[in-house]
């Protein structure tokens, strides 16, 4: 006996709407949880994007963002045919690599250093320490740097003008206030980008270790075979972060430590939007350079993603 | 019928209070920390009450911080488009967009409204001219009540123990700069002098610093003729930066720099670096003005305590010219935002400011309290120095409304003072500081728009300076014709072309 087969037969059930609302209200606490980071990402984050079509207005407060004319790209030119375009770029990449380069290895090498430790009094105490520096403000690192390395009365020319040597402006001199800049910058938050490695560490399943020792791997074969591979997702992470925002070299820092004599190594894409844009008050200038620093770090991100995940294996998407 | 009665009267109450409250005119003020180490008026200033009594205005005050953070603050506000009623404009760059972009009011209808007030203070149809556009006055523009307060002070003390005579040529004070930098002359047995200390510094309060190496350095470019941004010079106007002299002055401070007679902090230091430095005791000669000076004698004769100081004149240069620098003759600049004004505030604004002007007004916005933080013996305010400035001061954070720069007003905020043994005569310092420092009136300068391109400009020729006297670049034919002919990089000479036409079209150069 055959089936009664409907003469006609419900349509298809769309799949899309309905479901995913059940689907909503069935994971409705997540959502809900989800909800402020939405809404602050829409008020903070994209609602200003469309005030920043001001970068292509010559922009008047009295008319509004809507209501300024429009000017094409007159401030992207602006900022293109400044003087110091060129040297505030490769300013601006040097110190952004260079804090890259030589700042991700030593939080490496201090989580690794933790985490190996067998005595986790000690570890805490350093650990607690090392991520202090992180909380100062810049204006007091300027004071200590000062008390360090001034010419006159710090305490680095005080060693060399003991030991007859002349004394070095390290804060003045174009040769070494890169290096000032960068190493300032590690020294301050070695200990707090040590923290995400730390936790990576700490997600690595013990019983490797042990099967590891077990086997008879070194201390250092451990580290090398399973602490490095495991951080590694974190390492790429970080990395693309940084490169996202590597037309960010730093502004609080760079203006506090940076003076006349050092412009030509420590003048950055901000601190000069900040001379010429905002203390010149030609907000649509900083806008359209705010603009174009964002453009620059969505496609390093997206070219270096690919890149990682093509010969790393993974990704931050 | 009596509760009754009662509830008639209360409504009839009521409404008298609400007509008060709705005959009182909001009025929001905002203006520079007059005193920065004070904190703002507490909220039961008895200048909001009487203001509001008398005058029937609703007084809101916000203070702005000094320096760019509060032109930063004020530019967020324009840019918000949520300007206050009546408020202070220091960056002239600031002031030239509001017009621009129609943010201010012109406030020339307003002189009718306060006829003391206008007729002592912007009669000056010159003064006026740098706040014209198009025909209307774009804000109050003071007249300066306070200038030409700066100037180099030599430790008298040290001078007699060298067995020195205080310099009075530029080759006398690189001399007179060497042996307090290398004959110890606090004789504490260690190299720790230097023979000066002045830093980059481009405050305006008082003077106006010339294009490149700031005020402190304006005296040797005085000596050379050059001081001051422009030349002035009706037939061949430029920038001073292409007079011969110019390089000349630059020389000579690389010289004082290679023979480390200049702290070697000096191109990194703030002003407030410089102040502790020289209260420390180690500077034979330094930079400062009389009111920097009168903050900081306390702890200067306490770590100093023999200490004597003499203000020197300008020191002349091989042509026997000598400046301490450039001055403008303008003071303060109050603007009157559009929004205020058509929301027809311009009598409130016109009546607060004739109040502050004199009288009552004058006394509790310049000096506070009165028999608590001042007096008034034969007529001079007298400050009452035994409560501290932090807390005197917030009373007195409008005061530059009220200030006007008559001699017993001067007599009182720089009195005579007697510290660490020795008396000094404030107000006398502060004349002789006007006085003999030769200082240039270039209020013209203030009518210059800023180029579009200022960042750079002011640095390419700073920078360039800065270099040249570090050492970091040599001086010689080949470097500084390199130098100016990069002028051009920055657009300078649209930048002079501009000036000048604007120098020329205001009558400031003739």
């Amino acid at each position: 006996m055959n089936p009664a087969y409907p003469s006609n037969p419900a349509p298809p059930q769309r799949p899309g709407l309905k479901r995913l609302a059940r689907l909503v209200w069935r994971h409705r606490i997540l959502y809900l949880m989800l909800l402020p980071g939405l809404l602050y990402f829409l008020i903070f984050r994209y609602w200003p994007l469309w005030n920043a079509q001001i970068a292509f207005r010559d922009f008047q407060p009295t008319l509004g963002v809507w209501g300024s004319p429009w000017v094409g790209l007159q401030h992207f030119l602006e900022f293109f045919r400044s003087y110091y375009f060129g040297q505030l770029l490769a300013n601006t990449l040097v110190i952004s690599l260079a804090k890259i380069a030589l700042g991700i290895p030593p939080a490496i090498l201090l989580a690794i250093a933790l985490h190996e430790t067998g005595r986790r009094f000690l570890a805490r105490v350093v650990q607690t320490v090392s991520y202090l520096p992180h909380f100062l403000s810049w204006v007091i690192v300027y004071g200590i740097l000062l008390a360090m390395l001034s010419p006159s009365e710090g305490l680095v020319n005080s060693g060399l003008r003991a030991l007859g040597l002349e004394p070095v402006p390290f804060l003045t001199s174009t040769a070494t206030f890169q290096p000032v800049v960068v190493l300032s910058e590690v020294w301050k938050e070695t200990g707090w980008s040590a923290i995400l490695f730390l936790a990576a560490l700490l997600s690595i399943n013990p019983a490797l270790y042990e099967a590891a020792a077990i086997d008879g791997a070194s201390r250092w074969q451990q580290v090398r075979h399973i602490s490095l591979p495991g951080m590694m997702d974190v390492l790429v992470l970080v990395v693309l972060l940084k490169i996202g925002s590597i037309l960010d070299a730093g502004f609080q820092q760079i203006f506090v430590l940076y003076s006349l004599p050092v412009y030509s190594v420590g003048d950055i894409i901000d601190t000069w939007v900040y001379r010429q844009g905002i203390q010149n008050f030609q907000f649509s200038l900083a806008t359209a350079v705010g603009l174009f620093k964002g453009v620059i770090g969505l496609v390093l991100i997206v070219v270096a993603n690919r890149l990682a995940r093509r010969f790393v294996g993974s990704g931050l998407y | 019928m009596r509760i009754g009665f009662r509830i008639l009267l209360s409504l009839i109450a009521c409404s008298g209070l609400v007509q008060a409250q709705a005959n009182l005119t909001d009025l929001s003020v905002a203006l520079y920390a007059a005193n920065p180490e004070a904190p703002a008026p507490p909220a039961n200033w008895e200048v909001y009450r009487t203001v509001r009594d008398k005058l029937g205005i609703n007084l809101k005050f916000t203070m702005l911080p000094t320096g760019a953070d509060g032109d930063n603050r004020l530019g967020a506000l324009a840019a918000a488009n949520d300007l206050p009623d009546l408020f202070e404009v220091r960056s002239l760059a600031l002031f030239d967009r509001l017009v621009q972009q129609g943010q201010l009011a012109p406030v020339n209808s307003l002189f009718p409204l306060m006829p003391k007030r206008a007729a002592d203070r912007y009669g000056d149809a010159k003064r006026n001219l740098l706040v014209t556009s198009n025909g209307q006055i774009y804000g109050f523009l003071e007249p300066v009540t306070l200038s030409r307060q700066y100037g180099i002070w030599v430790r008298k003390d040290w001078l007699d123990k060298l067995g020195l005579k205080p310099p009075a040529t530029l080759e006398e004070f690189f001399e007179v700069a060497k042996a307090f930098t290398e004959r110890d002359p606090d004789g504490n047995g260690r190299n720790d002098t230097y023979g000066f200390g002045g830093v980059i510094d481009f405050d305006t309060a008082g003077i106006l610093p010339g294009l490149g190496l700031g005020n402190h350095f304006q005296w040797v470019y005085g000596a050379y003729g050059v001081a001051g941004t422009w030349n002035y010079n009706p037939k061949a106007f430029a920038a001073n930066v292409r007079e011969a002299n110019f390089r000349k002055a630059t020389e000579y401070i690389r010289r004082l720099v290679e023979a480390k007679v200049i702290d070697p902090d000096w191109a990194t230091m703030r002003r407030a670096d410089l102040r502790t430095r020289w209260q420390q005791g180690r500077y034979g000669m330094f930079f400062e003005s009389v009111g920097g000076l009168q903050a900081g004698l306390q702890n200067f004769h306490a770590n100093n305590p023999n200490a004597e100081l003499l203000l020197l004149p300008p020191p002349k240069g091989p042509e026997g010219k000598s400046s301490m620098g450039t001055y403008s003759s303008a003071g303060w600049l109050y603007v009157v935002s559009k929004r205020a004004m058509d929301a027809g505030k311009g009598a409130a604004i016109a009546r607060f400011l004739e109040w502050a002007h004199s009288g009552e007004g004058y006394f509790l916005l310049g000096w506070g309290r009165y028999k608590t933080d001042y007096t008034l013996p034969n007529n001079v305010p007298t400050v009452n120095t035994q409560i501290p400035i932090s807390v005197r001061g917030s009373y007195t954070q409008m005061r530059w409304l009220a200030f006007n720069g008559n001699p017993l007003e001067m007599r009182g905020r720089y009195p005579e003072i007697s510290v660490g043994g020795r008396k000094y005569v404030m107000y006398q310092l502060m004349a002789q500081a006007q006085r003999q420092g030769n200082w240039i009136d270039r209020t013209g300068d203030l009518i210059v728009k800023a180029a579009p391109n200022q960042a750079d400009l002011e640095r390419y020729v700073s920078e360039n300076l800065v270099q040249f006297v570090l050492g970091q670049r040599p001086i010689n034919d080949s470097s500084w014709n390199q130098f100016l002919s990069g002028l051009r990089n920055v657009r300078f000479e649209q930048y002079e072309a501009a000036a000048e036409k604007a120098l020329r079209e205001s009558g400031y150069l003739k």
